[in-house]
């Protein structure tokens, strides 16, 4: 088993009643492979009541990759407190490079950050 | 006599460096805080961007993104775009301290420039620093305090002159 990336912290900040997507990973790592990836999202900082939902989706396939192999998501949330952790494991098989898209989003009238952590392992 | 005054003026330069430094320390207190990470951004080795709406110059997200292997490549819909600033670290930690306090709102970018633009600063874009002890803070009210005093023995001296 090959670690890819370990606890690669990521911050995404997004304005009142905003949608955000950003591919994490693109075309990491070799072809053929198996992928575990742990992940992990809570607030940070702003409110302690906050509405909003987030996609972490692995897609396999070249330039940006198409075809949808595992999700984590979930949708409108109320009341998250921002000691409060939400995370998942996916493992898929991939023919190309993994792809890891994140899409969050903020239905509150003010803007929202969200701490994002990543850890990634092939064979 | 003399050395009376000179007491009294040491006095009131000592007040007023009092007050600046309070006065100082008290600003410092009152800047944003960064509730949810270890250490505030700017990041070593991180890449900073923001995506907004082209039209109106409002700030989608602001995405701070670890080094390599991470990508961090926006997906943009329609009518948006990106403006990246690594490369302007005040930006940066003057941006991501507004948007833990969730007032990103503050925030957008001139449509016609592309530049970020605080609407909470008088000046545009973020000049002023985030946290330290600042000129008006401190400097002034000793100065003003010097030149009270000063003053303040000219007028002693010429009236027992």
């Amino acid at each position: 088993m090959n670690l890819y990336a370990f606890l690669q912290n990521f911050n995404e900040c997004l304005g009142s009643h905003s949608n955000l997507n950003t591919y994490l990973y693109q075309n990491a790592g070799p072809s053929s492979s198996t992928w575990v990836v742990t992940v992990s999202i809570r607030l940070n900082g702003g409110d302690n009541t906050q509405y909003a939902s987030w996609a972490f989706q692995l897609f396999d396939g070249r330039d940006n990759g198409n075809l949808l192999l595992a999700e984590y998501t979930d949708g409108e949330i109320n009341y998250i407190d921002n000691s409060e952790t939400f995370g998942s494991t996916m493992t898929a098989s991939f023919a190309d490079p993994m792809n890891l898209q994140l899409g969050i989003g903020n239905q509150d009238s003010v803007s929202q950050c969200f701490a994002v952590l990543v850890t990634a392992w092939y064979y | 006599m003399r050395k009376t005054a000179l007491i009294g003026l040491a006095i009131v330069i000592l007040a007023g460096l009092a007050t600046g430094v309070l006065t100082a320390f008290a600003q410092s207190a009152s800047q944003p805080q960064n509730n949810g990470n270890s250490s505030p951004d700017p990041h070593p080795g991180y890449t900073y961007y923001v995506v907004y709406d082209q039209t109106s110059g409002f700030i989608v997200g602001a995405v701070g993104c670890p080094p390599s292997p991470a990508d961090c490549i926006p997906v943009l819909q329609p009518g948006q775009s990106v403006v990246y600033i690594t490369d302007q670290p005040t930006v940066v930690k003057q941006l991501f301290a507004d948007a833990y306090n969730a007032k990103l709102g503050n925030w957008h970018v001139n449509p016609q420039t592309h530049q970020l633009v605080s609407t909470a600063s008088v000046n545009s874009g973020p000049v002023a620093p985030v946290s330290g002890i600042s000129l008006i803070g401190f400097a002034l009210p000793a100065f003003a305090s010097l030149g009270v005093a000063m003053s303040g023995t000219f007028i002693w001296r010429r009236a027992h002159k």
